[in-house]
């Protein structure tokens, strides 16, 4: 499963079930019932902390999210943790019908730690749809320290020293200059290492106009 | 979708990117450094001092704009698991109805060349560039043969892959239920209705003044039109592109157009863009493309058969090849349905050009600019902003078959007699005004009413205008189509739209109807 995780961060590995739609009891026909469950445990009856679960959408109108965590032995309970989350607009148009979504910690109403299994709960109360269901579904822990990257912030904040009574007047204070330099020697790096997207100027690959066919690929 | 903190950082790391490195970022570091001899600017203070001087000389507006103009074209970040042609259409179906009609045009293309054993670009031989090179001011008088060549294809042909388009998704049944849609579009994409419309167009309502409406001759000059015009003088004086934009929406006067509109496409004619402009005309003049004869026809055809754009014809031929030749257009491909065809040079890849494009979208800038490279760069910016959504299939609110689906929506809504009737005579509407939308209406108003509605396309930074026009000429000639009987008869009430007056029209639709 593709996915920009960011530094860090692994998806958790899972196993997930393939949508079942919800059946009447006794009910024999196929009709649409227009509510799918989607549930998810983690292997080797593990637990982790959910920190953020990312998944592309396909035409369903409103998300449900029950976690169930590990505690005390006996029945464990679901617990809700998002209530009809609003994934189309206007579930009869395409809008946000095949959209990426990310739903992070501060969104849940319980707390997700040691989380055992996920059960999604997806509904599409339009009949025009002949399947909804999400895909690539991935499921992050929370992020570790990453050592910084960048430069330091107590680089950028230097603050001169006690000025002493400088000998002479006209020149600059020599603390103060080799500081100054020092953080703008930082910047330059950062500046350098960062890619600039404006194009520079002409670029023309050298024999690029003799072309003789467009190709479909 | 993302959440509003990260994505606002990464709107703004994206345009950090975008603008450094750009010419601006150069001009202001050098204003900084060149500010350091001045008195106020002290060093304990460097950063804000300076700060202060880029804000009092006029150059933080400058930079403000380049940010407002990077924001109005590039769409909102996508969330970062989606994959780079997600940003480009998020529907996979229309992604893939985008790539068939591409490859359409691609063997069209192709047959054209091994028919006529031309190739798709050729270095022109030394006596040729010198004789182009005398000749650039009046290409227009060069006759070549170009009756081999045909168009690669019409309105019409699009108009039938706009009709079958499908969603596999999408309950398309046989029986009529309020799953099928009554006109020509079947996908289903969420549209604008009059009350959401009003609101958008606010600015357009009957109690606003406009131009094309309250500067006629019956209205003295003092209530409205003397007042909006010394309020667009301040606007240019500020040069602030948000303040123009909003400006624009009740239209622009005749003196200020050109430097309004340059100003909210955040054009300035530096020296660089002058010399880009030389550096794609010298292209021309070493390469022939196949393309080239294609674009003579083209505007052979129609700019040069029109009343009042045949005097830009010379014009129309020196922005079109260089457009044809400019490779900064391909960044619009990122947000664009569309994807450019690549071409193999002795297994390498090569440039990458495209064939699409419509000459009268640049007659009527003619009017407004005269010197080629700003002509051409006010050309690439507008294309690149809006009309490039003429003519690919995507899902996006300004998009062709979004514009088809809202004027069908909106006729329906509210002329359902008249929908009714042209539908049992075999006219759907949207045969008709199918080929007002895709030309931006250029070529089918009257230049100066469509120089007005061209304002408000980029007052509002949005197409859907064109639709609720197209629905406002329907409206206004109702009577006459109630009463025709087949197709032509009605593409014969609807002919002429050159003595409409486009503002009326959109104020009655919108703001007068009773619905």
């Amino acid at each position: 499963m593709s996915g920009a995780a960011g530094p860090g961060r692994a998806p958790l590995p899972c196993a997930a079930r393939a949508a079942a739609a919800l059946q009447l009891p006794g009910g024999a026909e196929a009709a649409r019932p227009g509510v799918a469950v989607i549930d998810l445990r983690f292997p080797r009856g593990g637990a982790a902390d959910v920190h953020e679960i990312v998944f592309k959408n396909f035409y369903t109108a409103f998300l449900s999210v029950r976690v169930q965590r590990a505690g005390p032995p006996g029945p464990r309970r679901w617990v809700t943790c998002l209530r009809d989350h609003r994934l189309m607009p206007s579930p009869h148009t395409e809008e946000g019908s095949q959209d990426y979504f990310s739903l992070r910690r501060h969104q849940m109403l319980c707390d997700m730690e040691q989380v055992t299994a996920l059960r999604f709960i997806l509904r599409q109360p339009s009949p025009a749809w002949l399947h909804f269901s999400i895909e690539e579904l991935q499921v992050f822990p929370p992020a570790q320290k990453s050592p910084q990257k960048d430069f330091p912030s107590w680089l950028s904040q230097l603050t001169p020293p006690e000025q002493p009574a400088s000998p002479h007047g006209e020149l600059p204070d020599p603390e103060k200059v080799s500081t100054e330099v020092q953080q703008m020697w930082v910047l330059t790096e950062v500046i350098r290492a960062r890619q600039a997207a404006a194009r520079i100027g002409r670029f023309d690959v050298d024999g690029c106009y003799d072309v003789n066919l467009l190709s479909y690929t | 979708m993302l959440d509003p903190d990260s994505g606002l950082s990464l709107t703004i790391a994206r345009i950090v990117r975008r603008l450094q490195g750009s010419s601006l970022h150069s001009q202001l570091e050098r204003q900084a450094r060149v500010s350091l001899h001045k008195p106020e600017i002290k060093l304990e203070s460097l950063k804000e001092d300076i700060k202060d001087f880029l804000k009092t000389s006029g150059w933080e507006k400058k930079l403000q704009n380049a940010v407002y103009s990077e924001l109005n074209v590039f769409p909102s970040p996508c969330h970062p698991a989606a994959p780079p042609e997600h940003m480009k259409e998020p529907l996979a179906y229309m992604r893939k109805a985008q790539g068939s009609w591409e490859k359409r045009i691609l063997k069209s293309l192709n047959s054209m060349c091994t028919e006529l054993s031309i190739p798709l670009a050729q270095k022109r031989p030394a006596s040729e560039q010198k004789e182009l090179l005398n000749k650039w001011n009046e290409m227009g008088t060069d006759e070549p043969d170009l009756s081999l060549f045909r168009p690669v294809y019409a309105p019409k042909d699009f108009l039938e892959v706009l009709m079958n388009l499908r969603n596999p998704n999408y309950e398309n049944g046989e029986q009529p239920s309020f799953r099928n849609h009554l006109g020509l579009i079947q996908v289903p994409l969420k549209v604008k209705d009059i009350p959401e419309l009003k609101e958008d167009f606010s600015e357009l309502g009957l109690n606003t003044g406009q131009l094309g409406i309250d500067d006629s001759a019956q209205v003295p000059p003092e209530f409205f039109e003397n007042e909006h015009v010394r309020v667009g003088q301040k606007v240019l004086a500020e040069q602030d592109s948000a303040a123009a934009q909003q400006y624009v929406r009740q239209g622009c006067p005749t003196a200020l157009r050109a430097d309004l509109w340059a100003l909210i496409l955040n054009i300035s004619n530096q020296p660089e863009d002058i010399l880009y402009y030389e550096q794609l005309k010298s292209n021309v003049i070493q390469y022939d493309l196949l393309v080239d004869s294609l674009i003579y026809k083209d505007v052979k055809l129609t700019a040069s058969n029109d009343d009042y754009y045949f005097v830009f014809e010379d014009y129309l031929y020196q922005v079109l090849l260089c457009f044809s030749r400019d490779t900064s257009v391909l960044e619009h491909f990122t947000y664009s349905s569309a994807t450019p065809p690549k071409s193999y040079i002795r297994g390498k890849l090569g440039i990458e050009e495209y064939a699409v494009f419509y000459p009268p979208n640049v007659a009527p800038l003619c009017f407004l600019y005269h010197e080629p490279s700003k002509l051409y760069q006010i050309f690439r910016e507008m294309y690149v902003r809006f009309f490039f959504r003429l003519h690919s299939i995507s899902s996006h609110p300004s998009g062709i078959v979004s514009l088809c689906l809202l004027f069908e929506t909106l006729l329906q809504t509210h002329l359902p007699q008249l929908f009714y009737h042209l539908r049992e005579i075999g006219a759907q509407p949207l045969r008709i005004s199918f080929k007002w939308m895709v030309r931006a209406f250029s070529g089918y108003l009257a230049t100066d009413q469509l120089l007005l509605l061209w304002d408000r396309i980029l007052g509002y930074n949005s197409l859907e205008i064109l639709a609720v026009l197209a629905a406002a000429v329907f409206a206004f000639r109702a009577v006459n189509l109630m009463e025709v009987t087949s197709l032509a008869a009605a593409e014969a009430v609807l002919a002429d739209l050159s003595t409409l007056k486009v503002m009326p029209l959109l104020q009655i639709f919108l703001f007068a109807t009773v619905t």
